[in-house]
């Protein structure tokens, strides 16, 4: 449970969003506290300057210490309940102080240093400042102290940053929630999504997503998944017609099996009668064990069989080698095989040749009596390849495109038994694109054409 | 001869055992894999005959344990499985030869045969007859009753597959497979039809028949009235 929390989308986006807020907040209050202290500060200079120069002019106007001056510098810190004075003339000889304790500056060369003390419990900042009247022998040297309570800007200031601080926390928390809710809201597409995808089964994959109103980071998404949801509908939808083909291929010569077998042991017949069934059945067994054994080659092909045994093939003389071995079925037809030009591929020999036996059977099977059987061999900079063209019946566009599939007969009243398990074409075809060639097959003029194209970088590789 | 069947399938055993004892081998059939590998251990046998898939002990294991006691006898395993890796297995273990399940009974009695005749010196003549038609593998001629026959390439070495292991039932497959190099199941009946043009040239004119066809199981050279 902790897990998922953590592993949400929106948790971690409110953390991450709540985390650099704060960051924010902290680096802004910090500002925001030098600009108020820095602006303390100068607005108390101008203040202890002012008073430092009023001073001095009393100072000048009464040369002398007297009482009279005493009362002066009294009067004129009236209303000043903030500030002490000190003032020495000559220096280190006080004349009057306004604070209970003698005010010593630190230093005395820099008269902008701001000087501190603690008096009764309160801070004090203030400044020092000596006059020596050069131009004036008579008078003296003077020294004036002034210093301003800082207290109450102190306290100021920790109000303040108390403040700044449940700021920066209340901010963040809202923020956090604030930020949680926003990708919640915005991640409600995604739950879109998987509700519909929680509908889609296999009865119901004809259900698509939106995309008009799809927000547009999700846009790809929802077409990448409409598209995967065509691929496997399609995909099914070859798988269901696939199955029934298959039952019904299967179905047939178990059929024969059973009634041949029923109807022989209906009464009690002679030797030569169960051995003529027998026969018969073994035909329909063997028939079931090459269906069964081309659609397992074809499992495995399109499942990603591994190629092995790669090894340069000279097609003129697999040619040669395949019309040795169709020789005499040709001759039953009084066809005859012409090859033109030559090839070179790199392929699996046994695969390669079960894939052009059967493209070589299938032009005999359905080329004309007395045709010749024409093979051309091309060779380019970028391909190989070789066509296979038999005089026919011209097939139309519609069977042209069923031809590779499983289980097709361009003609639906031929007999089963004698065409083979109909996987011819389909075996050829997976065992080329496992190569990573292609067929093509086009039909005119009384012509069947199957054209298979080898790319040159396969033959590289 | 003796035979040692080990095999779990009851229908498959009951009908092996029968033609393999039919064919002339004497037969001892076993259904697990324990009691295989004690009577393969124990006793002689000539050839072992086994499935991979055993209750008990499976067939690598017997294998193994057949080939560490010292025994060499010829060992053929049936599979149901057409893998590849399975077959390197079983042969990389010490087995000689294999069948992928559904098998025709014709090519495990031959494959049986050539196991056996492993070892055994083959008799090499030029020369080799049947009746009256001899075959000259030299020259690369054929005649019968005196009579010269032209044959093509291919038909000679069909005719000399048939004449070097006469009496055997060759499938169909295997034929294809030794005279044209074609591993694989052919969608249509070229060998037939290759076969039956051989005896148009060599039987039709002529007594008795050589080459005769056994239905649904593949073709056998011998003189007709010995079948």
């Amino acid at each position: 449970m902790r897990l998922k929390v953590f592993n949400a989308i929106s948790f971690r986006i409110a953390i991450l969003f709540s985390l650099s807020t704060v960051t924010i907040l902290i680096i802004m209050g910090f500002v925001i506290l030098l600009g108020v202290s820095q602006h303390f500060e100068s607005e108390d200079r101008v203040l202890l300057e002012g008073k430092i120069q009023s001073i001095q002019n009393l100072l000048k106007q009464n040369p002398t210490n007297t009482s009279k001056l005493n009362a002066l510098l009294k009067d004129s810190l009236i209303g000043h309940d903030n500030l002490i004075v000190q003032i020495e003339r000559p220096v280190n000889q006080i004349v009057f102080n306004s604070a209970q304790i003698v005010l010593t500056p630190h230093s005395t060369t820099d008269q902008n240093q701001w000087l501190k003390w603690e008096v009764q419990n309160k801070n004090y900042r203030g400044l020092a400042y000596q006059n020596i009247f050069e131009d004036d022998k008579d008078a003296q040297s003077t020294q004036i102290i002034v210093a301003i309570d800082t207290s109450e800007h102190i306290s100021f200031l920790k109000a303040f940053k108390r403040q700044l601080f449940y700021i920066c926390l209340i901010g963040a928390l809202c923020l956090m929630f604030l930020g949680w809710f926003a990708v919640w809201r915005g991640l409600r597409p995604i739950k879109k999504i998987a509700q519909v995808a929680e509908g889609i089964s296999a009865q119901h994959l004809s259900e698509r997503l939106e995309v008009e109103n799809t927000p547009t980071e999700l846009k790809p998404l929802t077409i990448a998944f409409n598209e995967m949801l065509d691929r496997l509908e399609s995909a099914l939808e070859k798988l269901s017609d696939f199955s029934s083909d298959l039952a019904h291929e299967i179905r047939t010569p178990i059929n024969n099996l059973m009634t041949q077998t029923q109807v022989c042991l209906s009464r009690s017949r002679d030797i030569e009668a169960y051995k003529e069934v027998l026969f018969s059945n073994l035909e329909e067994c063997e028939h079931l064990a090459r269906v069964v054994s081309d659609m397992l080659f074809l499992a495995k092909a399109e499942n990603g069989l591994s190629l092995k045994n790669l090894q340069t093939i000279n097609l003129y003389e697999e040619f040669d080698k395949l019309f040795e071995f169709y020789d005499a079925f040709a001759a039953q037809k009084n066809i005859t095989f012409h090859l033109f030009g030559n090839g070179k591929v790199n392929a699996n020999i046994t695969m390669l040749r079960r894939a052009l036996s059967n493209l070589i059977s299938n032009a005999i099977k359905y080329g004309k009596p007395n045709s010749v059987i024409q093979i051309k061999c091309q060779q380019t900079a970028d391909y190989n390849s070789f066509s296979i063209e038999n005089e026919g019946p011209t097939l139309s566009a519609e069977q042209l495109s069923r031809l590779f599939d499983r289980f097709y007969r361009t003609d639906a009243s031929r007999q089963r038994m004698e065409d083979g398990t109909g996987l011819g074409l389909a075996i050829t075809k997976s065992i080329l694109t496992l190569h990573g060639a292609t067929i093509q097959a086009e039909s005119r003029d009384g012509l069947v054409i199957f054209t298979v194209i080898f790319k040159k970088q396969d033959l590289s590789t | 001869m003796r035979i040692l069947l080990i095999e779990d399938e009851q229908k498959t055993g009951d009908y092996l055992k029968q033609g393999l004892s039919e064919a002339g081998y004497i037969t001892d059939w076993v259904t697990d894999g324990l009691t295989g590998k004690q009577y393969a251990l124990s006793e002689e046998y000539d050839v072992i005959i086994m499935d991979v898939m055993l209750p008990g002990m499976d067939g690598w294991h017997i294998i193994e344990a057949v080939r560490k006691s010292g025994k060499n006898m010829p060992i053929l395993f049936l599979t149901a499985r057409d893998q590849i890796e399975d077959r390197v297995k079983g042969l990389d273990l010490g087995a000689d030869d294999y069948l992928v399940k559904p098998f025709a009974f014709a090519e495990l009695l031959a494959r049986i045969k050539s196991l056996l005749r492993r070892g055994q010196q083959r008799e090499d003549h030029n020369l080799i007859s049947i009746a009256n038609l001899e075959l000259d593998i030299r020259k690369r001629r054929v005649t019968r009753a005196g009579q010269r026959i032209d044959l093509t390439a291919k038909e000679f070495a069909l005719m000399e597959l048939f004449m070097r292991r006469r009496g055997e039932i060759l499938p169909r497959a295997l034929i294809a497979s030794q005279v044209w190099d074609m591993n694989f199941d052919s969608d249509t009946n070229v060998v037939e039809v290759a076969i039956k043009r051989l005896r148009n040239k060599i039987d039709s004119n002529f007594t008795p028949k050589l080459i005769q066809n056994i239905r649904g199981m593949g073709y056998v050279l011998e003189i007709e009235d010995e079948a």
